[in-house]
């Protein structure tokens, strides 16, 4: 049995909230789950900071940190609690620059430094911490950011790229830029640059390398790179036999009808890797293509380090923002948004058995279409339990939440802290007790293993 | 304590929450995961100056304050204070950056009131050209599919030009964002037949401009921000704002 929680982070000191919560992006700390950074964006300029949870997501905190008008981001959470927070953002120009700043105490972070050379002109970071146990303690967190890279070729070009630090924690941590287009020489790249680390020193990145695209569609091969020493050696350790180059290409000529929308969310953004913590051959991986009538998210996984990939073992029509993660115990979560009778259900779903094929589902959220709200969401394993986040139009209704029905505790199913009506008509309200606008929010989850202690807040869950 | 009005305008600019208060403890927190510092104060809001919108009514709240000094503040004492948002969730903290006495308080209430003249002001100084025209046309470019954030430009072109500022010695083109994602939402969308007064600036260095053709002959300008489009009603403010200094 599991236990799913779903928690709005919006604080009740921001219940006058009104704006678009972009892209919403997760961190948990490994070693203590009840710590956990959510990191978004809304429109300029009150856009400086990051959502913060010290009780396993029960109760949020906005911190701010950095004047600038932040753009793309995410962050990474150590096993000692340091945060390193990759964010796109430049005060003092119009080009998007990666910073990546870094603090021990995420609770109450006040100016943060960069400990990485700003990055000019990259689209959509995405960082992965990983905390490996050296022999001899402390441990070492090890940070990848992806990202695509536009400063090359008078931003002709995007090139996948990760940049690689061993030993984040260290005074001067040390960054290797590392490029993973091993084959065009000016190459167009697509948005996701997903790395994905294992205990055994084993690191993935999967992205996309764009053969053609014009005003319909893109024409695209799936790759995966894999380094076997931590991603110091260049990710050259996997090379597809068609031309013996590194990057298995574990599927061609796949086309999405970018710059087309679903629901008004734009296609092409739906690219996820997710390797098993207990056997680092087995690896999972997602996209979206076109290749029938809708657009359809593909699950495939490789079960000897990426060299040989399964066909599907599981399509989802209509469907976006998907994310992979492997537990503990090998099992493995998808989550995506699908849009169904012009609502967006977001659903939860985990292999039942070792084929990759059966799935259970819990949806999580049924809500309204509002546009464009995010390019990914983000699932995270943290031993047997499942942590993520998604972005959702914020009616504080209970039957918009059907994996967590009403209580006395939680009458609106999902768990608010931001001010709502406890009772139909099911509002939003202001610090005045006053209605206010809905919009957009991050809505937090939790499925959690019957094993794992509960949230210190005690606060129970709905059982599955 | 700043009070000549050019460190006011820049202390009121560039602090994110201002109000006045009165100090209810020292060496305390109000907020649930912030432990009690020997600089800090939790105040009790009495009038707030300036603060973002999704706080609401911030009156008789607590604010825990992480003080610059820690000396010279006594339980019960009103003061001015200029703060940075810091922790807002189980409570508000603010981080201190400069504090006033509250016989301040109108003359800074006065000068958060004009801080959207003073972005005007800094528009305007950051402007090549000022004209008030109508819109003639509006074209979409292609679509930009290579950088995920891309503005997605469109065009403007204007007829009826008169200059208010600067010499418009050749046709003007004005690209607008048209993407409703968060870094362009707040960009002034043109509408044919639409008379203003248009901030018009150069284009930025990113992203990459579309291509308008190999004969285009004309200046390439951008409106970027809400304050780069004003009603012509405004026409006597712009005016008297030319040529003064930004902060």
């Amino acid at each position: 049995m599991t236990v799913v929680r779903v928690v709005n982070t919006v604080p009740a000191e921001r219940s006058d909230e009104t704006d678009l919560n972009w892209q919403p992006s997760i961190a948990i700390n490994p070693a203590n789950p009840d710590e956990i950074v959510v990191s978004a964006y809304t429109e300029p300029p009150n856009n400086v900071g990051y959502s913060y949870s010290y009780d396993r997501g029960q109760n949020w905190q906005l911190n701010f940190s950095e004047p600038g008008e932040q753009l793309d981001q995410s962050a990474g959470l150590g096993g000692s609690g340091e945060l390193y927070w990759t964010v796109a953002f430049d005060p003092a120009s119009d080009i998007p620059t990666l910073h990546v700043l870094r603090t021990p105490n995420p609770s109450a972070a006040g100016p943060l430094p960069d400990i990485d050379t700003p990055r000019p002109q990259i689209d959509q970071p995405y960082a992965h911490a990983f905390t490996h146990g050296e022999p001899t303690p402390p441990d070492k967190d090890r940070l990848y950011v992806g990202y695509v890279d536009h400063s090359h070729n008078m931003g002709d070009s995007a090139i996948a790229t990760v940049d690689v630090c061993l030993d984040a924690r260290a005074a001067v941590p040390i960054f290797a830029q590392t490029p993973l287009e091993f084959r065009a020489s000016l190459p167009l790249d697509g948005y996701e640059v997903r790395p994905v680390a294992h205990g055994d020193g084993t690191v993935y990145v999967a992205y996309k390398s764009w053969k053609s695209w014009n005003s319909n569609n893109v024409i695209t091969s799936i790759v995966v790179v894999r380094d076997d020493n931590w991603g110091a050696d260049g990710f050259v350790d996997l090379t597809d036999p068609s031309d013996s180059k590194p990057g298995r290409l574990v599927a061609t000529n796949v086309r999405i009808n970018d710059p087309q929308d679903l629901g008004g969310q734009r296609l092409d953004n739906d690219l996820s890797i997710a390797v098993d913590p207990g056997n680092s051959a087995t690896v999972y991986i997602v996209w979206g293509d076109n290749a029938g009538p809708q657009y359809t998210l593909r699950v495939h996984r490789s079960l000897d380090r990426g060299n040989t990939w399964s066909s599907d073992l599981l399509t989802v029509a209509n469907a976006n923002l998907a994310g992979l993660a492997i537990n503990s115990d090998g099992r493995v979560a998808f989550v995506y948004q699908q849009l169904v009778s012009g609502l967006w259900e977001t659903h939860f779903r985990r292999t039942m058995d070792n084929t990759g094929q059966n799935w259970d589902d819990i949806i999580l959220a049924r809500t309204q279409t509002a546009g464009e709200v995010a390019d990914y969401s983000r699932v995270i394993a943290v031993a047997k339990d499942f942590y993520g986040v998604f972005p959702a139009w914020n009616t504080p209704d209970p039957a918009n939440f059907p994996a967590t029905p009403a209580s006395p505790s939680n009458p609106n199913g999902a768990r608010f802290l931001r001010n709502t009506t406890k009772a139909a008509p099911w509002r939003l309200l202001g610090s005045n007790g006053l209605p206010v606008a809905e919009s957009v929010d991050a809505f937090f989850y939790m499925v959690q293993d019957e094993s794992t202690p509960n949230p210190p807040t005690g606060l129970t869950g709905t059982v599955h | 304590m700043p009070d000549s009005r050019p460190e006011l305008q820049k202390l009121v600019r560039d602090s994110s929450l201002i109000f006045s208060g009165t100090v209810v403890e020292l060496g305390a927190s109000s907020v649930a995961n912030l432990a009690p510092r020997d600089n800090f104060a939790v105040v009790c809001v009495d009038r707030s100056l300036r603060c973002d919108a999704a706080l609401g009514d911030l009156r008789r709240k607590k604010i825990t304050v992480e003080l610059l000094d820690q000396n010279g503040l006594q339980p019960d004492q009103r003061a001015l204070f200029f703060t940075l948002n810091w922790i807002q969730g189980g409570g508000i903290a603010a981080r201190e950056v400069a504090r006033m006495e509250t016989q301040q308080e109108d003359g800074v209430a006065a000068e958060v009131a004009r801080l959207p003249e003073r972005h005007l002001v800094e528009r305007l100084a950051d402007s090549t050209l000022v004209v008030l025209a109508e819109v003639a046309e509006t074209r979409s470019t292609p679509f930009d599919i290579r950088w995920r954030n891309a503005p997605q430009w469109a065009t403007a072109s204007f007829r009826n030009v008169e200059a208010l500022q600067g010499d418009p010695t050749e046709d003007i083109v004005v690209l607008f964002p048209t993407s409703g994602r968060p870094m362009w939402a707040r960009a002034p969308r043109l509408k044919e037949g639409q008379r203003a007064i248009f901030l018009l600036h150069r284009p930025p260095d990113w992203p990459p401009l579309p291509n308008l053709g190999p004969n285009l002959t004309s200046a390439i300008f951008t409106v970027l921000d809400p304050a780069d489009v004003e009603p012509v009603s405004k026409r006597p403010l712009v005016e008297k704002l030319f040529g003064q200094r930004r902060v």
